[in-house]
């Protein structure tokens, strides 16, 4: 939804059917975030946290070093403190509202990647470190760490539509579960940001190798390799338990396998059932009135 | 401290600690670290035991009687075991029991 304020207008974004709203100031960086989130535009729906925007000139939260990026967070109660390099903010889940500071370097990205993953946790899902496709209408979900082949995978699957090369949103449903893509990419920034949905056909955990094999994995070192994929959310032991509550359901109604694989598209023959059902469940439908 | 002056200790959880029973085996986050591990059968199981409610005694007692050990090699064992889960923050040890604790299963 696009509301007007005084000179500020109301952006709403949707991952995973959860709705969220920026209010920004009506300018070129609103436009920006229109434009790269375009696919996940959600319009006539209540925002479950309405997020205050404003840019800042000068503004910088930490200093830029060298080394792994910095995003630091804290939950005390209901309520989420995020600071990374040019941006800091808070979101009160109680209240449903936010604030986030950014200066002119800034951008709302990694807020909301962490946003998301403490939304997604609270209504039964994970937002996992995983690259994600959709293959004959389903997905396939391949869990991992930097460095462990999620990008390669993602350009290897050259006839699938990719979710994503660095985060998926998974969620139980009654029947399994489901991917849902989300606009954050890693190293594959040019795939389309598709706002696609798909049940999970299998989590892969991947491991680079000469060759392509897989591996099942006992439960409790599926559910171990699926925890470790899930970012931002484990710094607190109920949390923790929440997560490994969901990661329990998840691979109790999923294959999870080990996947070794050398940089060709070879392993699609290990993975892919060959029965795909049909197709994609485009969350761009009539459903939210946004296709164009 | 000497292996034996550890005997009389109540192990438990650390409090940054979750944990989850699968099919017998423990999974583990470490919050603080963000570090996940999954322990071996035996070492399950004297996870399972490390409540607060027994000491490190009744634990070796408990290991003795279900496995195909001696009492020595048990005692070395449990004791290292639970001397290198306090050293990684995993387990905290107290003179006293504590309240006894209640994680999932399955």
């Amino acid at each position: 939804m696009i509301r007007s304020f005084v000179g500020r207008s109301e952006i709403q974004i949707e991952l995973g059917d959860i709705p969220v709203s920026l209010v920004v100031e009506e300018n070129s960086f609103a436009q920006r975030i229109r434009s790269h989130y375009a696919d996940f535009l959600a319009h006539r729906r209540t925002a479950v946290i309405t997020v205050d925007v404003r840019v800042v000139e000068g503004a910088q939260f930490l200093p830029v070093t060298p080394g792994a990026w910095q995003i630091r967070t804290a939950v005390r109660g209901r309520r989420l403190r995020f600071e990374s390099y040019f941006e800091s903010g808070w979101v009160d889940f109680e209240e449903g509202h936010g604030e986030l500071i950014m200066g002119v370097r800034g951008t709302v990205e990694n807020f909301l990647r962490v946003l998301y993953a403490h939304l997604v946790l609270e209504r039964g899902g994970l937002l996992v470190h995983a690259a994600g496709v959709v293959r004959n209408g389903l997905a396939y979900v391949f869990l991992g760490p930097s460095g462990s082949g999620k990008t390669t995978v993602a350009r290897l699957s050259s006839d699938a539509i990719v979710l994503s090369d660095d985060m998926v949103m998974v969620r139980t449903t009654k029947n399994g579960v489901r991917a849902y893509g989300v606009p954050f990419r890693g190293d594959f920034p040019e795939a389309p940001r598709s706002n696609v949905a798909a049940e999970v056909a299998g989590l892969f955990c991947l491991r680079k190798g000469d060759d392509h094999s897989l591996q099942p994995l006992p439960k409790v070192h599926a559910l171990a390799e699926l925890i470790a994929c899930v970012p931002f959310v484990m710094t607190a032991p109920a949390m923790s338990r929440r997560a490994m509550a969901i990661g329990e359901r998840i691979v109790h109604h999923l294959p999870v396998n080990a996947l070794t694989f050398r940089r060709d598209a070879g392993f699609w023959q290990f993975i892919a059932p060959g029965d795909g059902r049909s197709g994609v469940d485009s969350h761009r439908r009539e459903t939210h009135g946004t296709r164009r | 401290m000497k292996a034996e002056e550890w005997t009389n200790w109540y192990p438990a959880p650390h409090p940054q600690v979750a944990w989850r029973m699968i099919d017998g085996e423990a999974l583990l986050v470490l919050a603080d670290a963000g570090e996940v591990a999954v322990l071996n059968g035996v070492g399950s199981r004297i996870w399972q035991l490390a409540d607060g409610s027994r000491s490190i005694d009744d634990i070796i007692t408990v290991i003795v009687a279900e496995y195909d050990t001696t009492a020595d090699e048990a005692g070395r064992d449990v004791v290292n075991f639970i001397e290198q889960l306090v050293k990684e923050h995993i387990l905290v040890l107290s003179e006293r029991t504590a309240p006894q604790r209640a994680e999932k299963s399955s």
